[in-house]
């Protein structure tokens, strides 16, 4: 048992996506939850989930057999098709709208380097409803119409934003904001 | 760098005037309602673009606009250090000015919401798009790999064809 959740966890960590990256991309098929529980061994898992964790990973890119997920034998996965994987971006796209009200999609046209945001990458978000001081990684939509890709703190007065790689702080009046979303979402590309 | 410079040589093909493509893009068009279908391949140099809209070729290639689109900039951008990049016309920002412009130039063609891919290879770089009409916001979702990966080799067929 402990050597089959070796493997699911295997194959799911050499895509390098977390198990809510999972239940994206599998459009709620696959429960990050469930795929937790049986990556810890935590609890028994069927055949049939076992077959649409293979058709998954294949899905994905990732040349892996039945027989290696069940039994170890036969070659070990490898990832085979970036395209493939890729394409599927279309899809979660998809989904995340449906899952999230009031989201937004957003195609990042710049490389934040310290927080792993590339251009082109593809960031889901949602509109934020209560104020926090926390700082999060957020979309701000100005009332131009413009858009602002940046870690945010709100207080009473202002937006501050944070770019941590050009060590800049910037200020915007409320009266200039009008949306904040917060990231919940980053797709990569391979 | 500039996507098109002003020595690039570009052979342009209306889809049109291939039998098959024009099967490919009536069949997407039956299919997913497609009304706008591209693909360029690049070599060096050398551009070979096919389309299914020549007025629209004519502004976003002969009139360089490809040069000022923000699609196709951050595609090509990403692409520098990925073998592919999907993208969803709907979620690239077009900033005020001349992105803003283009976009709502396109969108008077009646092209939109479409889905690009890009691919490089150590020499070529390829670009396929397909879109729908202005008023048809959930054409992307339409859109699957199945229908990439058919159109792509469908326009490769006729790459390897014609001996480039």
């Amino acid at each position: 048992m402990k050597d089959i959740a070796n493997r699911i966890r295997e194959l799911r960590e050499l895509l390098e996506i977390s198990r809510k990256e999972v239940e994206i991309r599998s459009n709620g098929v696959i429960k990050a939850s469930s795929l937790s529980s049986f990556e810890n061994a935590q609890s028994q898992i069927s055949i049939s989930y076992l077959k649409q964790l293979v058709t998954f990973y294949q899905q994905q890119g990732v040349d892996v057999g039945f027989d290696w997920l069940i039994t170890g034998n036969g070659p070990a996965p490898t990832e085979s098709s970036t395209l493939e994987s890729n394409l599927a971006v279309i899809k979660e796209i998809s989904f995340f709208k449906k899952m999230n009200d009031n989201s937004i999609i957003y195609t990042s046209p710049k490389s934040i380097p310290s927080l792993n945001i590339e251009q082109g990458d593809i960031v889901g978000a949602v509109k934020t409803k209560k104020r926090t001081q926390k700082t999060k990684l957020c979309l701000i939509r100005l009332t131009d119409g413009e858009y602002i890709l940046a870690l945010t703190r709100e207080s009473s007065e202002n937006i501050i934003t944070f770019d941590p790689d050009q060590a800049e702080v910037n200020s915007l009046p409320l009266e200039m904001v009008e949306d904040i979303y917060e990231i919940i979402w980053i797709r990569k590309f391979l | 760098m500039k996507i098109l410079s002003s020595n690039a040589h570009v052979i342009t093909i209306p889809i049109q005037e291939h039998k098959g493509l024009e099967t490919l893009f009536l069949g997407l068009t039956k299919e997913i309602k497609c009304s706008y279908l591209t693909y360029m391949i690049e070599y060096k140099s050398c551009k070979l673009y096919l389309t299914s809209n020549e007025a629209w070729k004519n502004e976003l290639i002969s009139n360089q606009l490809m040069n000022s689109c923000p699609i196709y900039d951050n595609a090509f951008k990403a692409l520098e250090r990925h073998e592919s990049i999907v993208t969803i016309w709907d979620t690239v920002h077009h900033k005020r000015g001349v992105e803003k412009d283009i976009k709502d130039y396109r969108t008077s063609f009646d092209i939109a919401h479409g889905v690009g891919l890009a691919i490089s290879s150590p020499e070529w770089r390829e670009s396929l798009v397909l879109a729908g009409k202005r008023d048809d916001p959930f054409f992307y979702e339409r859109v699957n790999s199945v229908i990439i990966q058919n159109s792509l080799s469908k326009f490769r067929t006729f790459i390897a064809s014609r001996k480039i």
